[in-house]
């Protein structure tokens, strides 16, 4: 698996005169394509994945392709197929499981929790679980508790599941493939504020262009987004983009961020986030998951931990520490804004 | 919907295989649980004869069995008619009292006498213990968690469907187990896509203490197949050739590629929920009227009766079983303990 030739940090890179601007649905559908392609022991089951194309498009066309028999529409038991993509996964099939909303996971919860994140472990090996478990987290449509929230930190938190969290179309469909590849169980995130992505704020050119046919991204390799001076960003999903926002009303200030995006939160690029604060020495960690016992948490603990000299205390820009409310004016005050992360940082000079 | 249409039957052969199943069952969970009484003895009069849990298993007086040892003592018949038709290749999960099943479908006494010892030389190296046994050469697994491997089983059959195989997958759960979702999530699931899968209900009438009347809304549990269009029957295991035959029909139409089937038999717990649980919750004379209905005893008068085997053959195989016991014991008593350093290793492949 190659590092992504995405990487580029240079804000000066000019932009390709022609990148191939494909939506995060489209490039996620891509990634799907060419593992069905490749490999006959990938199929993908699931809710609406199949006739339908998924509720986010993200399968759409691929059931005309490749027919039921690859793209398995299942009854509403998310318990019942997240068991049996275990059990085929352990058989030379790699599934491709769909959670139609990571709200539902406590539908699946046993299964993934007791079984699917423990097996490779309990058994030393002598089995191991490869699937990828696709599913849709936030609240673009304000759909309230329960079709809203992320949940990073719940996957993250229970040992045995790799994590990862794209926020551009290019990483969505470079981090899918490698996610089908991998022979670890996959929790593959997908932001419902960035399924119509294709341009992003403060994003090059090397980030919106998406490879044709084949792209990997490492698993557990961060990226720097924008390269600044005097205080570290550090998100993923759809935040990124706040974060580049936020970014671009500070540099007007003359403050400059590094923004970096974990792309993975397990395994999580420890290293590229603290040679950052190292060097900057402010650090905001921007998490669209409730703020309480998280992944900003533990970015910070580690940066903590690893004894980075700090000119200010690190600080935290996630979700309140409520479940997440109806009406939109409510959840504007309780989920991570642009605003606030520029507040946040100002507050540390 | 019948059960089965072919014939089959049970023959001296066959019937001597399953008594010898049976056997081998009742003499490893005897041994076993002579071994563990004793254990426990020698660390309760260590600490002055007091008898506390907690000092049982304090540092200084752990005993070599760890966990929490729930034997199959009485239930012996059904893995072992089941296992009269499965083959290695075919898959057999069972419950948290899962070691007739396991001795029925070919695990050898050692590698769980090891897994129970927290021992290298166990089926998974120590590392997951009685409640999580795997032996990928036979494909037998056990979970603790109720219902879990309903779902698993699913995708041990759809993978054999998948690939061509006409091997099937058994599943065993408790009367209690029946009672939660996953379990009809996936025989609804088996039924709709016809997976070769087949379902055992041990029913022994109780989840630890709470009787099955104060579980379950219907009293025969073979009822619950009707809502998934599944053939089942309910059985008693004190009539062992009418368990032989029936799986005999399940396995064959699962080998058929004609879905799953449901079979409950009625079977009894001779011992407590688990090691040390004295039964209190049982009315008076219950118990002694159910060690007088058990299966092998009654299949053994039987076989004796009509001359199949001879009077002493019970008492020869269980004295070859002894010896067994004891090698396998002593073996695992002697194998390493895994390396401390090595419990944070192999969590993902």
């Amino acid at each position: 698996m190659s590092k992504s030739t995405t990487a580029s940090t240079d804000r000066g890179v000019q932009a390709d005169p022609q990148p191939r601007l494909v939506t995060l649905a489209d490039a996620m559908m891509e990634a799907i394509g060419i593992a069905l392609e490749e490999d006959p022991a990938v199929f993908v089951m699931g809710e609406d994945i199949g006739r339908m194309g998924g509720v986010a498009g993200q399968t759409r066309g691929l059931f005309d392709l490749y027919g039921g028999d690859r793209l398995i529409d299942t009854p509403i038991s998310e318990a019942a197929f997240f068991g049996l993509a275990a059990g085929a996964a352990q058989n030379g099939m790699r599934p491709i499981v769909e959670l139609m909303r990571v709200d539902f996971i406590g539908a699946a919860m046993d299964q993934v929790f007791n079984y699917i994140a423990k097996v490779g472990y309990a058994t030393g090996g002598r089995r191991r679980i490869p699937i990828t478990i696709t599913t849709q987290i936030g609240n673009p449509l304000r759909q309230g508790a329960v079709h809203a929230q992320v949940l990073t930190g719940l996957f993250a938190h229970l040992p045995g599941l790799k994590v990862v969290a794209p926020s551009t179309s290019a990483d969505a469909k470079g981090l899918l493939l490698s996610a089908i590849r991998c022979d670890d169980p996959v929790v593959y995130l997908f932001h419902a504020g960035l399924l119509a992505l294709t341009h992003g704020p403060g994003l090059d050119a090397t980030a919106l262009d998406v490879p044709e046919g084949e792209h990997t991204v490492e698993i557990g390799s961060a990226r720097l987004v924008r390269r600044g001076s005097d205080a570290t960003l550090v998100s993923y999903s759809l935040t990124v983009h706040d974060c580049l926002r936020a970014a671009g009303i500070l540099a007007a200030d003359g403050i400059e961020c590094d923004v970096i995006d974990l792309r993975s939160i397990v395994p999580l690029d420890r290293e590229l986030v603290a040679s950052s604060v190292a060097r900057t020495g402010r650090l905001a960690v921007v998490d669209e998951d409730y703020g309480e016992f998280g992944v900003a948490a533990e970015i910070i603990a580690g940066i903590a931990e690893a004894g980075v000299n700090m000119h200010a205390a690190p600080c935290r820009v996630a979700r309140a520490q409520v479940p997440v409310p109806y009406s939109q004016v409510l959840d504007d005050a309780v989920r991570p804004t642009p605003q606030k992360i520029v507040d946040a940082v100002r507050l540390q000079f | 919907m019948t059960f089965g249409s072919e014939p089959f039957f049970s023959d001296d052969a066959r019937r001597r295989a399953v008594l010898r199943r049976m056997i081998r069952s009742r003499a490893f969970e005897t041994a076993l649980g002579v071994e563990f009484e004793a254990q426990r003895d020698r660390a309760r009069n260590a600490i002055g004869g007091r008898n506390s849990a907690f000092e049982e298993y304090n540092a200084e007086y752990r005993i070599p069995i760890q966990g929490n040892l729930e034997l199959a003592i009485g239930q012996e018949a059904a893995p072992a008619a089941l296992c009269e038709w499965l083959r290695t290749d075919d898959y057999a999960a069972g419950t948290h009292r899962s070691h007739a099943l396991a001795i029925s479908k070919g695990v050898e006494f050692y590698p769980i006498l090891a897994e129970i010892y927290g021992r290298e030389g166990g089926l998974c190296g120590g590392r997951a213990g009685d409640f999580m046994l795997h032996d990928v050469d036979v494909n037998f697994e056990n979970s603790a968690i109720m219902g879990q491997l309903t779902a698993v089983a699913l995708g041990h059959a759809f993978a054999r469907k998948k690939q061509g195989s006409d091997a099937v997958a058994a599943v065993a759960i408790g009367d209690g187990a029946s009672n939660q979702g996953v379990v009809h999530e996936s025989m609804n699931l088996a039924s709709l896509w016809r997976l070769p899968v087949i379902y055992l209900i041990e029913d022994n009438q109780y989840a630890i203490s709470t009787h099955a009347s104060r579980s379950s809304a219907v009293a025969d549990l073979s009822r619950r197949a009707l809502g998934y269009d599944m053939p089942a029957v309910r059985l008693d295991d004190r009539d062992v050739d009418e368990l032989i035959i029936r799986f005999g029909q399940a396995v064959d139409r699962a080998r058929r590629g004609e879905g799953p089937s449901l079979v409950v038999v009625r079977t009894r717990r001779l011992r407590g929920a688990f090691e040390g649980d004295n039964q209190s919750y049982r009315h008076a004379g219950e118990l002694a009227s159910e060690e007088a209905a058990n299966a092998l005893d009654g299949y053994e008068r039987q076989l004796v009766a009509s001359g199949v085997v001879e009077a002493d053959w019970r008492d020869r195989i269980t004295a070859e079983v002894a010896l067994e016991f004891k090698a396998a014991l002593r073996k695992a008593e002697a194998s390493e303990l895994p390396k401390p350093a090595t419990a944070t290793e192999g969590l993902f492949a």
